[in-house]
């Protein structure tokens, strides 16, 4: 298998990194959502995360985290798992052949181009991933198998939004940009032109960077549960949640647990509203009511509201 | 090598075609080359050298056709040698076979977006992974990419997912000598050991600025080609004609704005005539850029939007305004011309029949019989027998062979997709004079309004626009309202109104969209009071005949439409125009809520209404 390029080596879109290392601590807080245009590292930064995820002694593969990648054409017995049809042709058999959903358990299931996705097939991989089970009845089979995975889906806005019922369903929701800097530009390719040509050393390079980084992770993990929430915390989600009247309890349920793992991995002991702030932005700006056509509305009215509860 | 290409950059125009070719075909090639002309002598010239490199060097040469189904690039399951055996066989894919060669688009301007996704995540990946009827498996996929695009105007291009992934675009012309290849390809492995200073990637990356490009893919995409041009002529670094060569094959024919003039002497820009190149090239090779307009033209423009611009916050009150004052129903009606409406009546008589839908969201395969409307779903049709094959067995063990499948009628499955109406709803907006003194900010406030329903509905919107002399194409089909927001803020006002030549274009794109199988209708916003005609002269009775004709057109494409009146008291032009054009005609909000209603009623109704 080739190199992949290492995530500390990706330059800029500090939030995409901050969401997906959010995912890597806490497994269950649901999907995420990377929206931008092309070229801006999604996919590089999704399928560079696997390299650096702690060893989990839960799953099957010895220890190793899956990261799942979902090719696009992909039919829905794949997924969801079907009649072994090999077995039942040779042996009169009826087995069950486990499909995508059961070889992500554990890990991550990362779909590129969510939004060309049919939306029956995005509506079943998010009751999946939101119930971590997997039930199959068809064909006389009937199985259910653990399905726990972060579901992360990237996109480009250009090609087709997603619909609107389905964003919400994800706990953090990224948008990435060209970087406008030159200086930027230039150090991504330089970067990038130096693991193209020698993969090895470059990766060799950045090994120890990698390495604490997954350490980090997996600190973060363990000191996730021991880690404080103040009612202080609790009532400065509150009252964004409140003020920027987003609806339901997910948005608040997710800010906290979102702002928990980001005291985590900075080491911290106690939740504060500072955290809150910081992770803010990718966990409620999907969930705003909106004017579709509005395009910066959302971004403009969180930042708004994070000045005004003195939070950012 | 070197010697014969710098003598011939010299004289004459350079070989563009010729250094393409060779840069593209690095040894082993990486690159993507989109290469738009239409079919003629330079296009076959220039396959022929490919096709001679690929035999020569014994590597795969594979085209694929535009309309490749999934299983055509993957592969799939072999229905007759499955059969035969009592395994399960596949056949390998279109993208597999491509493996260390090249693979070649024709028609790329028609294909997919799911078949080019499948090419650009080959790509990205060196292989591909196939999940499909059953089948597990990666297979490797290295291979360089061709775009054949012949699409008739800008509009019509290759998926994005294929266009940026191709480093080189070149564009040959239709007529012209065919030129000679040199197709003696470059090592790839002496151009990785060509190194590049910070100075060479800040350069590229400052050109690149100043042509409005900053996908960091494109600058990596043209520091691949300068490097290779540096290894085709013999450099031990890149100099700055290599640069030269990125910005005509790269970085040039994406440049969506010209650099500033007061840079153009700076030192550190190629100099002399590749720069001048560089810079006339996007005139003709412009990305984005309606035929026909030039950069003065853009330039204009640009100095009208922000002009514009300026009186955006007043637009923007405006646009609130009219957003209050259009009736709901009025906007959940219109696109209900689309789809939901079609059951009956006159236009409806002249659809294509209802055929058994083939493509769209797949359900359960279903028992049945399999036919020229209903395909076997093989897969399901083994899977229901696969249980009973001991069982069969045992009962016909004396007379049968053992090793074939025993398949009854019974087992036959048939594949079913539920169609999902697809429709795409081409807004054609009045920016003349005469509409936009009036109202034309509320035109814009009711297309927001409308197209905030079609975002709710998944419909895709294109956008036309017409004032002065021409319509133009301001927005494709797109599901992106965010873009379909950002034209219509920018559209300036003024000038005359060329009906006719809008509804050309409106028609024109809506047999567009039907060739795509999707369902257009047209919403004209108009004060229907046309003054030039199809041929550019101003005269307001020939413009009338001209767009009477051509709406006349529009009805007998049997293409559903609605016109939405925006002069302040409406006159007999916008309804006659109307009744051309078979649409609906709805007068707008001044005419009274109730009219409006009714109207609608009549189309929620479906019947047709008297004008």
């Amino acid at each position: 298998m080739s190199q992949s390029y290492p995530f500390s080596a990706i330059v800029d879109q500090p939030e995409m990194k901050q969401a997906l290392l959010i995912a890597a601590v806490d497994r269950g807080i649901g999907g995420v959502l990377v929206f931008g245009e092309r070229g801006t590292g999604k996919s590089t930064a999704v399928r560079a995360l696997a390299r650096v995820l702690p060893e989990d002694e839960d799953t099957a593969d010895g220890g190793v985290v899956p990261v799942v990648d979902m090719p696009l054409g992909v039919t829905e017995d794949r997924l969801v798992g079907a009649l072994d049809i090999e077995k039942a042709l040779t042996s009169g058999e009826k087995s069950f052949q486990p499909g995508l959903l059961a070889k992500a358990d554990g890990g991550f299931l990362y779909i590129d181009e969510i939004n060309l996705l049919e939306d029956y097939l995005v509506d079943l991989l998010l009751d999946v991933a939101a119930s971590g089970e997997n039930i199959v009845e068809r064909e006389g089979l009937s199985v259910r198998h653990s399905a726990k995975f972060v579901l992360v889906g990237s996109g480009n806005p250009e090609e087709g939004e997603l619909r609107p019922q389905l964003l919400d369903r994800f706990a953090l929701s990224v948008d990435t940009k060209t970087p406008d800097s030159i200086e930027t530009r230039v150090e991504i390719v330089r970067r990038r032109d130096r693991f193209d040509r020698d993969p090895d050393a470059f990766v060799e390079e950045w090994t120890a960077d990698e390495q604490a980084l997954t350490s980090r992770i997996a600190r973060a993990r363990s000191e996730l549960a021991a880690i404080e929430t103040p009612d202080s915390a609790l009532t400065a989600a509150a009252r964004l949640c409140a003020s920027l009247g987003t609806d339901g309890l997910r948005g608040e349920l997710t800010l906290i647990r979102a702002a928990r793992a980001v005291a985590a991995l900075d080491g911290e002991t106690m939740l504060t509203a500072h955290h809150i702030g910081r992770v803010a932005p990718a966990v409620l700006r999907h969930r705003l009511r909106r004017d579709p056509l509005d395009e910066t509305g959302s971004n403009a009215r969180i930042e708004r509201a994070l000045a005004e509860l003195d939070l950012s | 090598m070197s010697a014969t290409t710098d003598d011939n950059a010299h004289d004459g125009p350079p070989p563009v075609a010729g250094d393409a070719l060779a840069i593209f075909l690095a040894d082993p090639p990486r690159t993507g080359l989109h290469l738009r002309a239409r079919h003629g002598p330079t296009r076959a010239a220039f396959l022929a050298a490919l096709s001679a490199w690929g035999t020569q060097n014994g590597r795969p040469i594979v085209r694929v056709p535009a309309a490749a189904s999934e299983s055509a690039l993957l592969g799939g399951l072999d229905t007759a040698a499955t059969l035969a055996t009592d395994r399960a066989v596949f056949t390998q894919g279109l993208l597999a076979r491509a493996d260390g060669g090249v693979l070649v688009v024709a028609s790329a301007e028609r294909m997919t977006p799911v078949a080019a996704g499948h090419i650009a995540a080959a790509i990205d990946a060196g292989t591909i992974a196939i999940e499909r009827d059953g089948l597990s498996e990666t297979r490797p996929a290295r291979f360089a990419l061709v775009l054949l695009d012949e699409g008739a105007d800008a509009e019509e291009a290759p998926p994005d997912a294929l266009t940026v992934r191709c480093a080189i675009r070149l564009d040959l012309p239709e007529n012209g000598k065919a030129p000679s290849f040199d197709p003696a390809p470059v090592s790839a492995s002496a151009a990785n050991a060509i190194a590049v200073d910070d100075r060479t990637i800040r350069e590229i990356a400052d050109l690149a600025d100043g042509f409005g490009i900053a996908d960091p893919r494109r600058l990596l995409q043209a520091l691949a080609v300068a490097r290779l041009s540096a290894v085709r002529r013999g450099h031990p670094s890149i100099e700055e004609d290599d640069v030269a060569m990125a910005v005509r094959l790269v970085l040039g024919p994406r440049a969506s704005r010209m650099p500033h003039s007061g840079e153009r002497d700076d030192a550190e820009r190629p100099n002399g005539n590749d720069a001048e190149d560089g810079r006339t090239e996007p005139r003709t090779e412009s990305d984005r850029e309606p035929d026909g307009a030039s950069f003065a033209d853009r330039r204009e423009e640009n100095d009208a939007a922000r002009a514009h611009n300026q009186m955006s916050q007043l637009t923007e009150i405006l646009v609130e305004a009219a957003r209050s004052a259009l009736p709901d129903a009025l906007a959940e009606a219109v696109p209900k011309l689309g789809s939901g409406g079609r059951s009956h009546g006159t236009i409806d008589a002249r659809r294509k029949p209802q055929r058994t839908p083939r493509h769209g969201r797949p359900l359960p395969a279903r028992q049945g019989r399999p036919g020229s409307d209903a395909r076997l779903d093989l897969i399901a049709t083994l899977r229901a027998a696969a249980p009973w094959q001991t069982i069969r067995r045992r009962e016909r063990a004396k007379e049968e062979a053992r090793d074939r499948i025993l398949v009854r009628p019974s087992d036959f499955r048939v594949r079913r997709f539920r169609a999902t109406p697809r429709s795409t709803i081409i807004f054609v907006v009045d920016a003349s004079g005469s509409a936009a003194l009036e109202r034309l900010a509320e035109a814009k406030g009711a297309v927001e309004h409308l197209l905030a329903g079609s975002y709710r509905r998944r419909d895709r919107v294109a956008l036309v626009t017409f004032r002065g002399e021409r319509a133009e194409l301001a927005l494709s089909p797109t599901r992106s309202l965010a873009s379909a927001r950002r034209m219509l803020a920018g559209l300036p006002g003024g000038g005359g109104t060329p009906l006719a030549a809008a509804l050309e274009a409106a028609y024109d794109l809506a047999r567009r969209i039907e060739r795509e199988d999707e369902t257009p209708s047209i919403v004209l916003l108009t004060d229907g009071r046309a003054n030039i005609a199809r041929d550019g002269t101003t005269g307001r009775k020939r413009a009338v005949a001209d767009a009477e004709t051509v709406a006349r057109v529009i009805r007998s494409g049997g293409i559903t439409a609605a016109l939405v009146d925006i002069s302040a008291r409406p006159r007999p032009e916008g309804r006659s125009i109307a009744a051309a054009m078979g649409a609906r005609y709805l007068p707008l909000p001044h005419a009274g809520a109730r009219a409006i209603s009714r109207a609608v009623e009549t189309l929620r109704t479906g019947e047709s209404e008297t004008a």
